[in-house]
Parts: C-alpha cells; structure tokens; sequence
C-alpha cells in the first residue's frame, strides 16, 4: 500500500500522518468540527424547531410573539451564506472561543450555520406529528413534557434521525470552508495542498477520505431511521 | 331521576376566521345521565366533534358552561369566566375517556406502552402499571398484543387498543368521536357491541358521535340530532325513529326514502282504482307491541281488505321496529274504524295523502 503511494503519489505520502499537515491530523480535525458543531448545532436547532411548532398558530403553546423571535432568528441566520458568516460572526467567536482562528474558533460559525437548516428540518419532522395524537395525549391527561418527548419527539425519531443524517452530510461540507479560518481538516488539505498546488494526487485523497466519511454518516443513518421506525407505511 | 354526569349549558363555539365568524355550535345544551349511551348524529360538518371537544376541553367554549361529574370545568357569563387549568385540567381529563375515527395510537410505541403511556401519573407503582395495562388489554380482548405495535394490528385492533387507554384511568365516561367511521361493518359491529358491553358491565356512560345511523341504532339509548350548531331534534331511541318531526332527522333515520318509495309503489298499484274507497296508511309498530293477528282481525271485525305495499323491520336496541305501508280498501265508515282499531292495538297510524301520490 505505502509503496503504492510511493510510487503513484508520493506527494500524498510526503505530508505525512502526523504533524501539521498530516493525514491524520486532518481526519481528526474534520471529525473534531463535525462532532462539536453537530452536537451545538442540533441542540440549537432543536430546541428552535421545537420551539417553532409549539408556539405556530394550532400549536399546544401557540403565541404570535415567540413564534415570530424563532421564525425570524431561524430565517436570518439561515439568510446568510456560510463563507460571510465565518468573517462576520468573528467578533462573536472572539468572546467565546478567545480566539478568531483554527479549529475551535470554528466551531462557532459552524455551529451557527447548521443550526438554522436544522432548525427548519426538525420544524418539518415535528409538523408531521398528527395533531390527532396530541388531541388522544392530552385526553388521557399529557403533561407538557410528555408530549415533547413522549408524542412529538417519539413519534417523530426516525425522520429526525433521516435530517440528522442529511445536516450531518452538510455539515461535513461546511467544514471544508472552515479551512478559510484556519480550522484545517480534510476540506483545507484538498483545497491549500491539493487544488492551489495542483496537485490532483492530494485532492483525490482528501476527497476519497470525505466521502468514506459522508457515506458511513448516510448507511448508519438509513440503517437507524429504519430500525427507529415502527409506523404505518 | 338518574344521576346527571355531563352537563353543557348553553354552549356556544364560535370560531373567529378572516371575515366570518364560523358558529360551529350555537347555544347547546345537552344532559347525560349515568349510565346512557347518548348518541349524536347529524352529518359532518354539524359541529358534532366541536361539541364533544368541549367536554374535555380540547375545545374552549366561546360561552357557556361544561358541568362533568357535578364539578365545573368551565363556565363564561358575559366577562365572568372561570377555566380549570393545569394539573387540575389533566386530572379532569383522565376522568373523560376519549375514542377516536382516527385511533390515534402512539405508533413508536408498542400496544403496552400506549396503554401505560395514560396511566404515567397514575398513583400506581410501575408493575401495577403493567399489570393494570394487561388488565384493560384483556377487557379489549387483545391480551396477547400487547407487546406489537399499532401499525401491526388491523383497523378494529387499533380502535380496540384506543379503548384500553380510554378507560385506563377508570373514567365513568367514555366520548366516541365517530370511532367506527374508519372500519369496515364488521369491525364496526364488534366495536359497536364492545362499547354496548362496556356499558352494561362498567356502567360507562358513552357519548356516541357518529354520521351512521346504523351505529346510533344498534346502541344508543337516547339521540340528540345536530345541525349547523343546533340540536334540533332529541329524544329517546325509539321515539326519534318512529316519531322523527324535523325533515332532517327522518331524512336521517330513513323514513323519508321509505315513504317516497312507498308513494311511488302506491301510486302504481292504484292507478287505475277507485280511490274513494281506498286509504293507504303508513304502520308504524314495536317491539311485540302487536300481539293480535291484525291483518285477519280487519277483515273479519271490520270487513275491509288490506293489501301490503311495501314493508320493513328494523332492529333498534335489540327490538324490531316494524314500518308497513298497506292499502285498505272497504266503505268509508268500516276504514274508520280500522283505523281506530290499528291505534288502540298500539300502531302508529299515518294516512298518505293518495291522490298526491297518483299525481306523482
Ligand atoms: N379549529 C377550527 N377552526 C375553524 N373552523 C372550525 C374548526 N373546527 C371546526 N370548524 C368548523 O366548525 C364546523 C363544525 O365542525 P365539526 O365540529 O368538526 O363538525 P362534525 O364533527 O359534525 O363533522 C365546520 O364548519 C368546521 O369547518
Ligand atoms: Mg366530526
């Protein structure tokens, strides 16, 4: 296999497995704001989506008032391209992070840029919660938090587990922005070493490794959403 | 007097929309008592569910008052509204059990846990929750699927499964919101004597929403007919049927399409005849109301012929309604006589006009 490389790609092998540029570095980083990011970003997302569809006209805490705050904070950060928000969320990033550049600083715009997409898909998955269940739920005297998790989350698991797995894919892509930042990961290697460089050897790889990532996220996402799912089809 | 369990005083919901206001129910009261199966009939968009949603206050009245088991879950007069809310709301709730066209289950969950999903604040202790929830799976009859889901079960297990967690809180009260709608007739009939069952075993009393008159006649005691957010008609079973008054309510129960193809036959069967010495009725009996052989007995009593047109029996409650639409023929005097006999033997008698039906 090394030998392979060596022959075929040596450029690929020079920048190493570790060190700052190394292979695996890079995997590590792109796992690193993947992970984190997902995991501010969907929590953020959720409690926004959920927070949508409670209060929407019909919903079991309907007001007009927070509805517009989520709607509205959901469209605007959603409004902006990812790339602008790496620049102007810096400031921001700043205050948290304690710093404007590399992986963690990262993390912040990432978090940020996912959310309102998932935002919006969890708002969607919840809507296809028939109203009927809620109506039977409250009938035999649901509490609120019953039916958050017990009606709305429950029977809504495997299409949040199917927009888990489509904002994950998408958020593998936004971190191959990050790069821009200085956050590193696999995206950063195709684009600074392999594409600026052309060097097709390198971005091959980098985008061979982001794909294997993309398509473990999607078969274990199919494969959860499928086993979550009891319902009628 | 029975006990009265449900009352609702002057209820009005209105819903407030673009331009118009929607008077979904107007100014309703009804009173159930301990006990009934009470049915609802009307066809949809009546405001029947509207009606029934106010019970449990899934739906809040626009005005008046919503009395169940003597407390007062909600009442408005003028400015002065008081509203159970919270935990009192919910205890309330768990004291009305409610059925669905839909069912409604929880789908991720299984059919054990959809039925321990009602008794979660329960004062019982996990396992007798369990055993509580295969209790009242038993009582459905479906006490070895309590570990499928919903989506695994037929249409009438599902409605079945509803019930189970209806009733898991041993509410006295059971609302059924066109809950066989969605099933076929035979699971319809086994869903309909299920709750007919529950009834006579639990005492339950059953509030029965439906657009079938079959259902209301195989089961209710008592019905109260709903259009455009009115009652506009009530009464006990057999009284609506024999004595419906409003055009919609026979409409409902059918007596207008059997008194159209009567005249139709009729206006046949005479056409050529004397009508001065006909009379064509409209025989309305019960039950064993009518003992005496009474066909024969107006012949040889009262010397005139009777010829059956066109006849009908249904069953209402387990008792046979029978409708018969007859021709007699013989001198003035004696018909009247008939007929006098026909009333005091416990017949419901109504003459059709003849000459309208020829006319026809
Ligand atoms: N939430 C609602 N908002 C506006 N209109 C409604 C609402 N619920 C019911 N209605 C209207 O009220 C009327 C009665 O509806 P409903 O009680 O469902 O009738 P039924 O159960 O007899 O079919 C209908 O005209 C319906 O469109
Ligand atoms: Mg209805």
């Amino acid at each position: 296999m090394i030998n392979f490389l060596n022959k075929f790609m040596p450029t690929v092998v020079q920048l190493g497995w570790t060190g700052d540029l190394g292979w695996g570095t890079s995997i590590v980083q792109t796992l690193y704001m993947t992970f984190w990011s997902a995991l501010f970003g969907c929590i953020l997302g959720l409690l926004f989506g959920i927070g949508i569809v409670l209060t929407d006209t019909g919903g079991i805490k309907e007001n007009r008032f927070w509805f517009n705050v989520f709607d509205k904070i959901v469209s605007f950060f959603r409004a902006i391209p990812f790339i602008i928000l790496l620049a102007f969320i810096a400031p921001v990033t700043q205050i948290i992070v304690k710093t404007q550049i590399g992986t963690t600083a990262a993390l912040v715009p990432l978090s940020l840029g996912v959310f309102p997409f998932y935002a919006r898909q969890v708002q969607v998955a919840l809507t296809g919660v028939d109203k009927g269940k809620i109506e039977a739920a409250q009938s035999v005297g649901a509490t609120f938090t019953d039916l958050i998790f017990d009606v709305y989350l429950t029977e809504a698991r495997s299409e949040l587990v199917r927009v888990t797995t489509v904002t994950l894919i998408s958020l593998i892509g936004l971190t191959a922005m990050a790069g821009a930042i200085g956050a590193g990961g696999l995206g950063n290697t195709a684009i600074a070493y392999g594409y600026q460089r052309s060097d097709t050897a390198v971005t091959l790889v980098a985008t061979f490794l982001v794909l294997i990532f993309v398509l473990v996220v999607q078969l274990v996402g199919d494969y959860l959403a499928k086993v979550l799912d009891h319902r009628a089809s | 007097m029975a006990e009265k369990v449900i009352e609702l005083k002057n209820i009005s919901v209105f819903f407030k929309q673009a331009e118009k206001t929607v008077k979904a129910v107007n100014d309703v009261s009804i009173e159930v008592e301990k006990g009934d199966i009470f049915g609802v009939v009307g066809y949809s968009g009546a405001g029947k569910s509207t009606l029934v949603r106010t019970i449990n206050l899934l739906q809040k009245p626009t005005a008046g008052e919503v009395v169940v088991n003597g407390k007062t879950l909600f009442s408005k007069n003028g400015n002065k509204e008081t509203l159970i809310e919270g935990k009192e709301l919910r205890q309330a709730r768990r004291e009305i059990g409610m059925i669905f066209q839909h069912f409604n289950l929880l789908e991720e969950k299984t059919v054990s846990q959809n039925v321990e999903f009602a008794l979660k604040h329960s004062s019982l202790k996990e396992k007798q929750i369990a055993s509580r929830a295969q209790e009242l799976l038993k009582l459905v009859g479906l006490e070895t699927k309590g570990s499928s889901y919903p989506a695994q079960l037929s249409g009438g297990q599902q409605q079945r499964v509803a019930i189970a967690r209806a009733l898991a809180n041993n509410p006295e009260i059971l609302i059924s919101d066109e809950a066989t709608s969605a099933l076929d007739p035979k699971n319809t009939v086994q869903i309909l004597d299920l709750l007919k069952n529950l009834n006579k075993k639990l005492g339950l009393t059953v509030v029965l929403i439906t657009h079938e008159m079959d259902a209301v006649k195989r089961i209710a005691k008592k019905v109260a007919v709903m259009s455009s957010g009115k009652i506009i008609e009530r009464g006990n079973l057999i009284d609506i049927f024999v004595n419906a008054k409003q055009p919609l309510t026979q409409e409902l129960v059918g007596i207008q399409s059997q008194i159209q193809k009567a005249e139709q036959l009729l206006a046949q069967s005479t056409e050529n005849s004397d009508l001065s010495t006909q009379t064509a009725l409209h025989l309305t009996y019960t039950g064993n109301s009518v003992k005496d052989p009474v066909m024969t007995k107006l012949y040889a009593d009262y010397g005139v012929q009777t010829s059956i047109i066109f006849g009908n029996v249904d069953v209402l409650r387990d008792e046979p309604v029978g409708t018969l639409f007859v021709i007699v023929s013989g001198k003035e005097e004696n018909r009247q006589k008939a007929i006098e006999y026909l009333k005091s033997s416990g017949i419901k008698v109504s003459k059709i006009d003849l000459s309208k039906g020829v006319a026809q």
